[in-house]
């Protein structure tokens, strides 16, 4: 047998190889911008939610409306309220805010703490959780998010808990530390406003930032 | 006057409207063929399930489609062969309600191939290119709702069991992780079971009967779908512990709700399937009138149902 007719069989099987692989490309080029949204690859949720935050949450704090304006709003018209400065994300009778503004505290509870919008000894307008934060009120009252950028949607919700941790060890932290009776702070917060609880008072809120004012 | 040539036209003519007119009156009476739509449910054997799918099928006929409803039996090889008869049977759209967020994928992309718009309703494929629009009940949410009640109503010290649904379904996981979000920042709360029942009442009781052998001692169950807290509660009751023995549910069906109202079962998230359902099928509407311009998932919100507000649901919903 000739080395040519020896080898012929292999040669065949290799060109048909060839052929399969032509019309059923094993390797697929994808685009790096949809790498994340395409795989159910380890998804590394810690990492992107230190990004989110550090890079658009906080940013986008700085758009928000002033916490009185927007209790008024919500007060005298909800579905006006909702419109200019609600997110809802897909079908839900619930609407999330962003807010900031400045206060004084005017109770300290075991898992809030209350502040109250205008001058010192008024009514708590708003309460600020300090308890352990559950929930997506952080994730999604910015609107930055989307379920739709997530494959799996356990990726999208495992963003909660990271993001929650970061409120719990940054924010709400600093708000035990320093939160007494009398003293001003400037803060942003989020909230989910169920339906029907719009004028409730006070409204309970997720604190995203804090800062007190010096002891004079 | 007319001409003989004349008549002998006019005569052809009437000929003519005679031997066309029967035929035409004939198509006239023949209504034209309703465009087909597939409603491909993961299983049929579980009453929210068939809610779920007759919801969607009856809002296809409403729109004027013609409307077939498919069961996979939890079984993606079935639902392969739903999906090839659809295609072949020249459906024009799919409600599909996936068995497996993975192993559908494939499924959705076959009808996406063949050019056919697929709507997921309730559970979702972990991609986000194949299907048109995914609406996704937001399990995750509803049970952290009802993690936080779980604790309310169990207290921070306890052992409690938990009843998964099918392990390849992001729904099971993502109810799970919403609970134990909230739960597992108890350290008092122990759970001392964790067994799949695959969302199957039947297989809960089975389940249930025999962790109750292991664990006698138990405060809590917590059940991945309303089906399998059906099942455990009929395995407590027959164990005499229905009354130590706090059961949780999800999915909202009829069964539970009316069990949360006679006090037997403490709590359930409601879903809404058939505002999903519906939603889909109007959806495939849209899309069959032109529309593109879908988002891809949409999460719908779940209610915490417990004793105190279940006068407000029943019938797979809120009460209007």
């Amino acid at each position: 047998m000739t080395p040519m007719r020896r080898f012929a069989p292999l040669f065949l099987a290799l060109a048909a190889g060839a052929g399969i692989c032509l019309l059923f490309p094993p390797v697929r080029l994808v685009p790096l911008r949809h790498q994340a949204a395409q795989t159910n690859a380890v998804f590394n949720a810690a990492a992107y939610a230190a990004d989110f935050w550090s890079q658009r949450l906080l940013p986008a704090l700085r758009d928000a409306p002033d916490a009185a304006l927007l209790l008024s709003a919500l007060a005298s018209n909800a579905p006006a309220a909702a419109a200019a400065y609600g997110k809802t994300p897909g079908m839900s009778d619930a609407v999330y805010y962003l807010m900031q503004g400045t206060g004084t505290v005017c109770s300290v509870q075991p898992k809030a703490v209350g502040v109250a919008l205008g001058q010192a000894g008024g009514e708590a307008d708003l309460l600020l959780g300090t308890g352990m934060l559950f929930g997506n009120t952080v994730r999604d009252a910015s609107g930055l998010l989307d379920a739709s950028l997530f494959p799996n949607s356990q990726h999208f919700n495992d963003l909660s808990t990271e993001l929650n941790r970061i409120v719990e060890t940054r924010v709400i932290s600093r708000l035990k530390a320093g939160a007494a009776p009398g003293r001003r702070l400037r803060f942003a917060a989020a909230a989910e406003v169920e339906s029907g609880a719009e004028a409730e008072r006070p409204l309970k809120v997720v604190p995203v930032e804090v800062e007190f004012e010096e002891r004079p | 006057m007319k001409t003989p040539r004349s008549k002998l036209f006019a005569l052809l003519a009437l000929l003519a409207l005679g031997a066309t007119a029967p035929a035409a009156s004939l198509t006239a009476a023949e209504p034209a063929p309703r465009t087909k739509i597939a409603v491909v449910i993961s299983t049929l054997n579980n009453p929210w399930f068939v809610v779920l799918g007759e919801a969607a099928r009856s809002r296809a006929v409403e729109l004027g489609y013609e409307a077939t409803v498919f069961d996979s039996q939890n079984d993606t090889a079935k639902e392969t062969a739903h999906f090839e008869n659809a295609i072949a049977g020249g459906y024009k759209a799919i409600l599909f309600n996936p068995t497996d967020a993975n192993g559908s994928i494939a499924n959705a992309r076959r009808a996406q191939a063949a050019g056919i718009p697929v709507f997921c309703i309730d559970r979702e494929i972990n991609a986000t290119n194949v299907a048109t629009a995914q609406l996704l009940s937001d399990n995750y949410s509803g049970c952290v709702k009802l993690g936080e009640y779980f604790v309310e109503q169990v207290g921070e010290e306890g052992a409690y069991v938990e009843l998964l649904g099918l392990v390849g379904d992001n729904n099971t996981w993502n109810r799970s992780k919403g609970f134990h979000s909230v739960v597992d920042r108890y350290p008092g709360l122990k759970m001392v079971a964790q067994q799949s029942a695959e969302f199957d009442r039947a297989k809960a009781l089975e389940v249930m009967e025999s962790i109750l052998q292991k664990h006698p001692a138990i405060n809590a169950v917590f059940c991945g779908n309303d089906a399998m807290a059906m099942g455990a509660y009929q395995a407590l009751v027959a164990a005499g512990k229905d009354r130590q023995v706090k059961v949780f549910g999800f999915d909202g069906a009829d069964d539970v709700v009316r069990l949360i109202a006679e006090k037997k079962i403490v709590a359930t998230g409601m879903q809404f399937p058939k505002q999903m359902a519906r939603q889909a099928a109007e959806f495939a509407d849209q899309y069959l009138k032109g529309k593109r311009d879908f988002p891809q998932k949409i999460p719908v919100k779940v209610d915490l149902v417990t004793q105190q507000n279940v006068h407000r649901y029943g019938d797979y919903g809120k009460k209007q």
